[in-house]
């Protein structure tokens, strides 16, 4: 099973469990390990991150921000 | 829809009669009724206590309307359209804490529990989470106003009535003693009754005394219908009160605590007024209550019902025989409001015949709703 293959069954999984926290560091996981869909993955982790409060929304904002899918502050 | 005649309902108590049998019986009279009086007014759809934590939110239905009762994260009690600015969706299923942004589940667009819409995900192409045409500041969640008083959580769906404290000066000055603060008693100081009856007849059946020793006659013992009075507020409220209130206490003696600072008249007194359109409130000088009205279509109603206290922490014992006696009270009252609701089709039926002396404030109430509905009717909207 290849690397990818391999995130994509832990964001699945993540997925049918519903574990939000799993799934920003997963989503953030993959939006570096695929260059070319980098702000479609951070964009992700950052909707999972926005909806439980957690502590990495600052910072995938300013990533997103930085890439310009974001509006700047 | 043929309009109905309210000609009868607006003459003076003693030549008046009751709201047309279509008021109760007719769909498209209840239609009618949304608008002019349960949207146009402030209706109470729940109390604050149900969303008690910040991030608390409860998803609800009033006439159709999906809304989102929810507590901001800063404690503030708002009220929204339970519906993504996108595509329409509802927002929340069931009563949930919010620990972050609601999330669409659709598209998950997202927004603060105060509403202002904080993310969209992909809305211009993939990973790109802006577009020109997107101001996220015009894309708010709609929000209901709302007030709230005593707890109870009012909405205004149309957004056209008067202030609430405008709305409801008269009252707000007529109870300012018990302007304190207020308990929900907990899990076991609340209870739903369906009722298979228009919500209205509800309404009716709690401003009056009349009733009390028939329906009731475990009153009796101390509360003759001699020791009450009527209430009414003509445009505004209407209701009863007594003079011989007794306070309450558990088997083992322990009694509630009284709201500070009371005058006198209140340590026998107690009142139980209808706040127009569907709230039903009651004061004692050691607890009160509010049933909030919910109409679940022409025939069908819950009633919603829950008691407070003067502190945090009560009795045990006093608080459940509290919730008990009045659980009784209310059940004693459900064959009334039902058999008012079958009586209704009785075509030859003609809105009834007051008592002038004892159903001054059931009038109050039918002409409030006639006044409501004849001014909705004359407004520019109906005619379309």
């Amino acid at each position: 099973m290849s690397a990818q293959t391999a995130l994509d069954a832990r964001l699945l999984e993540a997925h049918a469990q519903g574990d939000t926290r799993a799934l920003i560091a997963l989503y953030t996981e993959a939006a570096d390990t695929v260059a070319e869909a980098q702000a479609f993955y951070l964009t992700h982790a950052y909707v999972f991150a926005l909806e439980c409060g957690a502590s990495e929304v600052p910072a995938l904002r300013a990533r997103l921000a930085a890439l310009g899918s974001e509006p700047a502050e | 829809m043929s309009l109905t005649d309210l000609s009868a309902v607006r003459q003076d108590l003693a030549k008046a009669h009751g709201l047309p049998n279509a008021h109760y019986v007719d769909q498209g009279v209840f239609d009618e009724e949304k608008q002019a009086v349960l949207f146009a007014n402030w209706s109470s759809i729940g109390v604050a206590a149900q969303v008690p934590e910040p991030g608390d939110a409860r998803p609800l239905t009033f006439l159709g309307v999906p809304l989102l009762l929810l507590r901001d994260t800063s404690g503030v009690v708002r009220v929204f359209q339970n519906t993504c600015r996108h595509r329409g969706m509802i927002l929340v299923d069931e009563p949930r804490k919010i620990e972050g942004a609601i999330r669409c589940p659709y598209h998950s667009w997202c927004y603060s529990t105060a509403g202002k819409l904080v993310s969209t995900p992909h809305v211009g192409g993939p990973g790109q989470n802006t577009h020109p045409e997107i101001d996220r500041t015009t894309l708010g969640l709609i929000e209901i106003r709302s007030h709230i008083w005593m707890d109870v959580v009012f909405v205004n769906i149309d957004g056209t009535a008067p202030a609430f404290e405008d709305a409801n000066a008269d009252v707000i000055a007529r109870w300012a003693e018990f302007d304190k603060p207020i308990y929900h008693g907990g899990a076991d100081s609340q209870f739903n009754l369906s009722v298979a009856t228009n919500w209205k007849l509800a309404v009716e059946n709690y401003c009056e005394s009349y009733h009390l020793p028939w329906v009731h006659p475990g009153l009796n013992s101390y509360s003759r219908l001699e020791d009450h009075y009527n209430i009414e507020a003509p445009g505004q409220y209407a209701g009863q009160g007594t003079l011989v209130y007794r306070q309450m206490a558990g088997e083992d003696g322990a009694a509630f605590d009284d709201f500070a600072d009371l005058s006198d008249k209140w340590d026998t007194a107690a009142e139980y007024i209808a706040l127009f359109p569907n709230t039903l409130l009651g004061v004692h000088r050691d607890h009160t209550f509010a049933i909030v009205l919910t109409p679940e279509g022409l025939d069908k109603t819950v009633e919603q019902i829950h008691l407070y206290y003067t502190t945090p922490e009560t009795p045990d014992a006093a608080r459940t025989k509290n919730t008990q006696l009045w659980k009784e009270v209310f059940k004693e009252d459900v064959f009334v409001v039902e058999g008012m609701q079958r009586g209704r089709h009785g075509p030859a039926f003609d809105g009834g015949k007051f008592s002038p002396a004892m159903d001054g404030p059931t009038h109050v109430f039918h002409d409030w709703v006639a006044s409501q509905v004849e001014r909705h009717r004359a407004a520019p909207h109906a005619a379309e």
